[in-house]
């Protein structure tokens, strides 16, 4: 008997078939991540004021950086080829921005501020996997779509002030300065994409690898603010640091199947 | 107590000095008792005892060539042990040592080397392998006339045995092979003279091997006579096991009449010219005449005295052994879809044992089984598959089938290759009609009935398209009738008529409709004839509607299907990747795992690999098919114990059973042909489905894998590809858990309710 002409020959004959139900990988469907999503940092100061535009003076360090995001995922197998992920994101960027007060005295006093954006996000979504035949959830090449809401929250880190009497001395003096004033939350909608691939690498273990990509429709309407106040300038820059945060990533994660 | 002793002893007496065989109700032979080690050795571990014996001073490629021998060798005879094909502990089996024991009763050690074992084969043949297996195939023993031919053949396979034979030649034909890729000599040569160089050495070993065998047959007492019809047997060996005229009169009885002009004229049938290999000088073989010529000569001078025929057990015994075997070989035609040789080998059968229901349900399935797949091929169902005449030209089907068969049994293949496809159903349908009466329990027979009357439906729609009376009786009728009209025309007025009651009319009407049917047959049409003693039958009446509604209702099916709405139906389900099956139990046939390299120019077998993984494989399954909770009754011959003969012969019964479906396609839906022995397994298992899954491996510039599941559903024949799938990927336990477990999850989940 040769076997293999079984699945040549045979004629597919249909009888009352109905879709199954989810398999997951052997049977567990529901399973946790960790990960990292990484990518060298070209535009702008990490949060130890590394890299470039860092503070003060938007000077560049000479240091290579890297972008880190990190993430802990919660997946549940939906279907044969789909995956429902809610994860929640956590990264710190540097910002160096810059506001302007009305002097004490007389004029404009201009700062430098540096500042430290705590971005936190949730993130939710669809692993969809690509070829049904050879892709079983949880296992193989996949496709993630959904969307993001991030809370990006500015910790102002340092000042530098340019007095407007010229004076030597930077140190921001509370009773020297007018009232910043500055908004320092912005909350950002995006949508999001990754290509990824999992495997289970030993018992209940798996391993992911994906490049990513959000994009933020804030960012497109960034360019048309008539406002330009300190607020206004810190929200764009913010969003804009956001926005190259999130712009691509490579990621990578270990999880564990639950049950 | 001592009455007790004696009727012990009485019994086993019985059960060791003769072979009870009813040959009327004959039962398909089974391996019985302790399985041999042969079968349950890893091949593996038979692999690395053999090349512990190669001896390390030998050349690098000799030692390499004989290792691969090794490795081939032992993995395609445990294959061959592991098809089921092989028996055991049977009656022929038993016969064939008994005559081994004759032979080598001076010669223990080679005895104690040596095992013999029948094998399932229409061949003409026994082969011997370097590990000292001696196969004997049944297809031989049904064509030997005495124990002395047989005694001989063995002869001739020791003698192979002991000089190592099978190794000599793989070294050789390896050496051929090397030297010519080598020297790019092949460019030089043609391939036929490759060949012949590469034979040339097998038929030095066939010469050597008949001189030696000679030898040893000469030490015996068995009877130098005989020798001559060793080689008679072997001209004539591609001709059945006997030969008789092949009557007409064996399809016919009171109620079906053949037209003459379906068989062939004495002077029409080829003859038997037993030209066998006449070319020696490019055979694989010496020819026969030249090794009959050199046994004779070295027989010649010696004497017969105190020789015999039958040495070991009388003529009788060889007579009920080679019946077996003839009895064996009657469904070894039959699961092979040689129809015709199946219902000649009955025929020939049925000369001596004419009540055996054995070779009645042979015939009865062999014509149910031609004519299944006559109507399929010519597509006579709608929804069947057809083919054109060109694609059957070559298999048994065709209509020139008969044209190189010699001797008597070209009279079936000619006669059935004559008869329309209505008349082959109701030819079948009439002769498994006759067997049912006879056998009325017979649950086979009752379904293969019902399905031909399925087949009939699509030739006949009415009953009444047959005659219920005989030939003669609708000329007679028609005679009187042409008579009556010719003198009496005006004589039928009209005003007769006006004094019948409603009811007198009503019959009048009935009768002349019924003769109006008679007038329209044609007399010269035998299958309207062919019923007409059961037309009216209570039985007959019943599976005839049956069978139309069944058509109807397939019909139906076929149209819907065809609508745009059951179009829609099926993308839909095609869409779907999975089936929720909702079973809990399955029974999980060998899984089957191979590996093949085929980076270079030849693909090459991973024995060893492929061995490690299947044990892998099976591991996997277990594990799986416990987390999805289906319970699984794994039939593995790897894994059985010595006391396992009855699952050797359950998977035996599963192999045939898979192969005779695989054979019927989904679209026949026809019960197998030992469809008894497989209904016994599903109440032996408790369950209906089996599971035959397995992977292919190959490996290329990268890994890639097929990987395959099929449930069966063993008592309707329909089944459900769960997997059938290509992975571009390496076959890792992590991908082998995730879609062996999906199959699991498909058989075992249930439809959603929506």
């Amino acid at each position: 008997m040769k076997p293999y002409l079984y699945i040549f020959s045979i004629i597919l004959f249909f009888t009352g078939q109905s879709s199954a139900q989810v398999p997951g990988f052997q049977g567990k469907r529901f399973f946790i991540e960790v990960g990292g999503s990484f990518f060298p940092n070209l535009f702008y100061p990490t949060a130890q004021n590394k890299g470039n535009q860092t503070f003060p003076d938007g000077q560049r360090s000479g240091d290579f950086t890297m972008k880190d995001r990190y993430e802990l995922s919660f997946f549940y197998v939906t279907g044969r080829g789909s995956i429902f992920k809610a994860a929640y994101n956590y990264q710190v960027s540097g910002l160096d921005s810059y506001a302007f007060t009305p002097s004490l005295v007389s004029g404009i006093d201009r700062h430098d501020l540096f500042y430290q954006l705590h971005m936190h996000d949730i993130n939710l979504g669809f692993n969809l996997y690509r070829d049904k035949t050879t892709n079983l959830a949880p296992l193989g090449f996949f496709f993630d779509w959904g969307i993001r809401f991030v809370f990006v929250d500015g910790v102002l880190r340092d000042q530098k002030v340019d007095y407007a009497d010229n004076r030597s001395d930077h140190t921001p003096y509370a009773d020297q300065l007018a009232p910043l004033n500055i908004n320092s939350f912005v909350f950002m909608f995006g949508l999001t994409g990754k290509w990824g691939y999992r495997t289970v690498i030993a018992d209940r273990v798996t391993l992911t690898f994906g490049i990513e990509s959000t994009f933020f429709p804030q960012f497109a309407g960034v360019y048309l603010s008539f406002f330009n106040t300190n607020s206004s300038n810190f929200q764009t820059a913010a969003i804009l640091n956001a926005q190259d945060r999130y712009l691509l990533s490579l990621h990578i994660g270990v999880g564990a199947l639950i049950y | 107590m001592h009455k007790f002793l004696i009727l012990i002893y009485l019994l086993i007496a019985g059960f060791t000095t003769g072979i009870a065989q009813d040959f009327d109700n004959y039962q398909l032979l089974k391996s019985t008792g302790t399985i041999p080690g042969d079968f349950l050795m890893p091949s593996s571990e038979k692999y690395k005892k053999e090349i512990e014996n190669i001896d390390k001073d030998e050349k690098r490629t000799d030692k390499n060539d004989k290792k691969q021998f090794y490795l081939e060798s032992n993995f395609l005879i445990d294959d061959l042990l592991q098809s089921s094909r092989v028996l055991f502990n049977d009656p022929i089996t038993a016969y064939v040592n008994k005559v081994a024991d004759e032979l080598l009763k001076d010669d223990d050690e080679m005895r104690r080397k040596l095992r013999f074992y029948a094998v399932r084969s229409s061949a003409v043949n026994a082969f011997a392998t370097n590990q000292g297996i001696i196969f004997v195939n049944v297809g031989l023993l049904a064509q030997l006339e005495s124990e002395a031919q047989l005694a001989f053949i063995l002869a001739h396979e020791i003698s192979h045995v002991r000089h190592g034979h099978a190794l000599d030649m793989f070294l050789e034909s390896q050496k051929i092979d090397r030297y010519t890729s080598r020297t790019d000599l092949i460019k030089q040569t043609t391939f036929d003279d490759r060949i012949v160089a590469k034979n040339f050495f097998s038929k030095d070993l066939e010469i050597c091997a008949d001189r030696d065998g000679l030898e040893l047959y000469l030490e015996s007492k068995y009877s130098l006579d005989e020798l001559e019809g060793v080689f008679d047997v072997l001209q004539y060996s591609y001709l059945p096991f006997d030969v008789v005229t092949f009557d007409k009169k064996y399809f016919e009885n009171e109620y079906i009449k053949l037209p003459e002009e379906y068989f062939l004229g004495e002077e029409d049938l080829n003859g038997i010219d037993g030209e066998y290999e006449e070319d020696d000088s490019k055979s694989t073989h010496p020819s026969i005449e030249s090794r009959r010529e050199a046994n004779a000569k070295t027989i010649a001078n010696k004497s017969n005295a105190n020789r015999s025929r039958f040495v070991v057990d009388t003529e009788e015994e060889f007579i009920k052994v080679r019946d077996i075997a003839r009895f064996e070989l009657c469904y070894y035609y039959l699961h092979n879809f040689r129809y015709q040789e199946a219902i000649y080998a009955c025929f020939v059968l049925q000369q001596k044992y004419p009540e055996s229901n054995y070779l009645k349900k042979i015939v009865s399935k062999s014509l149910y089984g031609y004519t299944k797949f006559k109507n399929e091929i010519k597509g006579v169902k709608p929804y069947s598959v057809s083919y054109s005449d060109d694609d059957v030209n070559t298999n048994v089907m065709s209509k020139k089938a008969h044209e190189e068969i010699e001797g008597p049994s070209q009279q079936v293949y000619y006669f059935m290759a004559q008869l329309k496809l209505n008349e082959l159903t109701v030819l079948a349908l009439r002769y498994v009609w006759d067997a049912c009466q006879s056998n009325p329990d017979d649950e086979e027979l009752k379904a293969i009935l019902e399905d031909l009357f399925l087949e009939l439906s699509y030739h006949y729609k009415k009953r009444s398209d047959f005659s219920s009376q005989s030939i003669q009786e609708v000329k007679a009728m028609q005679d009187e009738k042409a008579k009556k009209d010719s003198i009496t025309k005006e004589a039928a007025a009209p005003e007769k008529d006006k004094k019948l009651s409603k009811y007198d009319k009503i019959k009048k009407q009935k009768k002349e409709q019924e003769k109006i049917s008679e007038e329209d047959i044609e007399p010269e049409e035998f299958a309207k004839y062919a019923f007409r003693d059961i037309l009216k039958d209570k039985r007959f009446k019943k599976l005839f509607s049956k069978g139309q509604k069944e058509k109807e209702n397939r019909e139906a099916r076929s149209e819907y299907y065809n609508s745009s709405e059951g179009r829609a139906e099926l993308r839909k389900r095609r869409k779907r990747k999975a089936a929720a099956l909702g079973i809990d139990s399955v029974l999980v046939y060998t899984p089957y795992y191979i590996r093949v390299n085929n980076s270079g120019s030849k693909s090459k077998v991973m024995y060893l690999q492929s061995e490690e993984n299947q044990t892998k494989l099976t591991d996997i399954i277990r594990k799986n098919a416990k987390i999805a909770k289906v319970n699984i009754t794994m039939l593995n011959p790897t894994e059985l114990k010595d006391s396992d003969s009855e699952t050797f012969n359950d998977l035996r019964v599963l192999s045939e059973w898979m192969s005779q479906q695989n054979r019927f396609g989904g679209n026949l839906l026809m019960p197998s042909f030992n469809q008894k022995a497989t209904e016994k397994l599903v109440k032996k298992y408790k369950t209906k489905y089996l599971l035959f899954t397995g992977i292919i491996s190959i490996k290329r510039n990268r890994t890639h894998w097929v990987y395959w599941s099929i449930l069966f559903n063993m008592e309707s024949g329909r089944y459900q590809i769960l997997k059938d799938e290509y992975y571009r990927q390496k076959d890792r336990r992590t991908f082998m858990n995730a879609h062996i477990f999906d199959t699991f999850f498909q058989i075992k989940s249930k439809r959603k309710r929506k």
